[in-house]
């Protein structure tokens, strides 16, 4: 086999070597005809017109005879030989097709490609593309669902145990206790959907054309939309001056800085949260800062690299010096790993407000445009 | 019996709490790894009911801690992943059994009284001593084949005091068996009970050994 080669010129080498045999032989024929016969013509010249005429047509009889009979027997032979010789240069492209019908839909390991004839070989590479995209989607789908049964099986653990303890118990403040930790319990339910189905949009939005845009309206709105709960907590909110173009989607950059501001409004028991937006040199730098509990310098690390290895869900909340809120959905980082991910950002844990507290540093890519 | 519940979830471990205490536990509540160490070196549990994603250090380091300190006290642990290569880990860190969340609170009474059972080395699921019969499950206590109503502390006491027939357990034991933490302690409370008990039982059912404690008495062979 004639490794890498292109499809198009082995055919047009094997045709066109089979005709011209075919035809050289046909020449080969009928020189050796003519020959033969104009010899006997010139050593019996013919003597009459008639005998002439028998002479000229017994010539031209042999010569067309000469040039029929070899091409007649030799097409079929041709018909097979290129018959054999296409079915020759298809087999790679059989291979690949036997290859590709045996699959089970979740085999997608890359189709070996190495000796495929240059016509093929880009329809591997494709394929061998399509295939790592489907199954990078798929195993987003799979850790998705391991997830998302993680992260529902504690709050419907809780759910089923606070229903039996309010069944089972005799006191009647015992028993309210419980129905109102069932009705806590339904809408963490509730919002761990949300963000569950959050985070899988998330996944879905692969490839999608990120805008320029400002932060600064982003963060106004998603403070904005928490101020109710600050008030509640007793917590006030910051904006810094400053403002930075990023090339990022609205929507997406929204809900991480919702789930920044969240875990810090309702993990940190912090007095002050405040966001800055700066820049510095090509990256936006989005800070969400608070004087709360903090998370030890020793421990950042850790959350760093779970980070990092972007496994399963980690929860910002089960980070160690934040108590795991009733509300909290332990999907929060997951969701901003995954928005700082797809814009080509990157985190950053330091300390807070005057040395108290964490301080969350994203950084994006700055927006060119003008 | 004294339950030490590690769970970090708060609304899971609320309900544990209480759901532990409604089966007659003394129940003490810790939320992380390294809360659970400090509260299983310092204080006697007849057993521990152990979330394993835990903050600070994780529940399976809590429970190979625990058993290279040669402790065997049962422990039953709760998990949120379902894989079978979970269980196996856990059961070979050294758990005793397992519940996948979400569990039925009743399955996790009758997984504790069975593992309470074996590690006080009583083959039957109904406890007996010298003209006294008490049930777990059900929580009745007959006494001469009369059912005896009993409080929540007279039965934790008469409990603990049948997990081991024969053997007497000082009034420091009694208490740790009895009290979670931040539970008010009476000086006599101990006192009390047994002599409640004594009166629905029957003066000689729990015997004082002087300076030492109370004992029930073993089946008559």
């Amino acid at each position: 086999m004639m490794a890498g080669k292109s499809l198009r010129a082995r055919l047009v080498l094997l045709t066109t070597l089979a005709v011209a045999i075919v035809w050289l032989v046909t020449a080969a024929f009928t020189w050796r005809a003519a020959l033969h016969e104009i010899e006997e013509l010139l050593n019996h010249p013919p003597t009459t017109a008639s005998h002439m005429e028998e002479e000229r047509a017994e010539l031209t009889g042999e010569i067309a005879k000469h040039l029929l009979m070899p091409m007649l027997i030799a097409l079929p032979g041709l018909a097979l030989v290129l018959v054999v010789a296409v079915g020759f240069s298809l087999r790679p492209l059989q291979r690949l097709t036997r290859d590709v019908a045996s699959r089970a839909a979740d085999r997608l390991t890359p189709i070996a490609g190495t000796d495929a004839p240059r016509e093929i070989a880009p329809l591997i590479e494709r394929l061998n593309e399509l295939f790592a995209g489907i199954d990078r989607a798929l195993q987003n789908e799979r850790r998705f669902t391991a997830d998302a049964s993680h992260e529902l099986r504690t709050p419907l653990a809780a759910l089923k145990a606070q229903a039996q303890v309010a069944l089972a118990a005799t006191d009647e403040t015992k028993r309210q206790h419980a129905l109102s930790q069932i009705l806590v319990g339904c809408d963490r339910a509730t919002h761990l959907v949300a963000q569950m189905l959050t985070l899988a949009r998330l996944d879905a939005n692969q490839g999608q054309a990120l805008q320029s845009l400002r932060l600064r309206p982003i963060a106004e709105e998603v403070l904005a939309v928490s101020a109710g709960e600050a008030i509640d907590a007793g917590c006030e909110l910051i904006l810094g001056e400053g403002d930075a173009l990023v090339l990022g989607d609205a929507a997406l950059l929204q809900s991480m800085l919702r789930n920044l501001v969240d875990n810090a409004l309702r993990h940190s028991a912090a007095r002050q949260i405040e966001i800055g937006i700066a820049c510095e040199g090509n990256r936006a730098v989005l800070t969400v800062a608070d004087d709360g509990r903090g998370v030890p310098a020793a421990e950042r690390g850790q959350v760093m690299q779970r980070f990092r290895r972007g496994t399963s869900a980690v929860p910002l909340d089960t980070v160690p010096g934040r108590g795991h809120n009733s509300s909290g959905s332990g999907l929060g980082l997951s969701i901003v790993q995954r928005v700082i991910e797809l814009h080509g950002g990157s985190l950053q844990l330091d300390d807070g407000i005057d040395g108290r507290g964490l301080a969350v540093r994203v950084r994006l890519p700055v927006s060119t445009a003008t | 019996m004294r339950i030490l519940l590690v769970e970090d979830d708060a609304l899971l471990g609320d309900a544990l709490e209480a759901g532990l205490k409604q089966a007659g536990h003394a129940v003490d509540w810790v939320r992380d790894g390294i809360r659970a160490d400090t509260a299983l070196a310092t204080e006697d549990y007849a057993a521990v009911v152990l979330d394993l994603g835990l903050p600070r250090k994780d529940g399976i380091e809590v429970l190979r801690g625990l058993r290279a300190k040669k402790r065997s006290l049962p422990v039953l642990i709760l998990t949120a992943r379902d894989t079978v290569d979970d269980r196996i880990k856990g059961l070979d860190a050294g758990a005793d059994d397992y519940l996948v969340k979400p569990f039925d609170l009743g399955e996790l009474n009758a997984r504790l009284r069975a593992l309470l059972r074996r590690a006080g080395g009583q083959p039957a699921p109904v406890l007996t001593a010298a003209g006294l019969s008490l049930d777990p499950a059900t929580r009745r206590v007959l006494a001469q084949g009369q059912e005896v109503d009993l409080s929540a502390k007279e039965y934790a006491l008469l409990h603990a005091l049948m997990q081991h027939p024969g053997r007497a357990l000082s009034r420091a034991q009694l208490e740790q068996h009895l009290y979670a933490w931040g539970e008010e302690i009476g000086s006599n409370a101990v006192e009390v009970y047994i002599h409640h008990l004594r009166r629905k039982l029957g003066a000689d059912a729990i015997r004082t050994l002087r300076g030492i404690g109370y004992v029930v008495a073993k089946e008559a062979p």
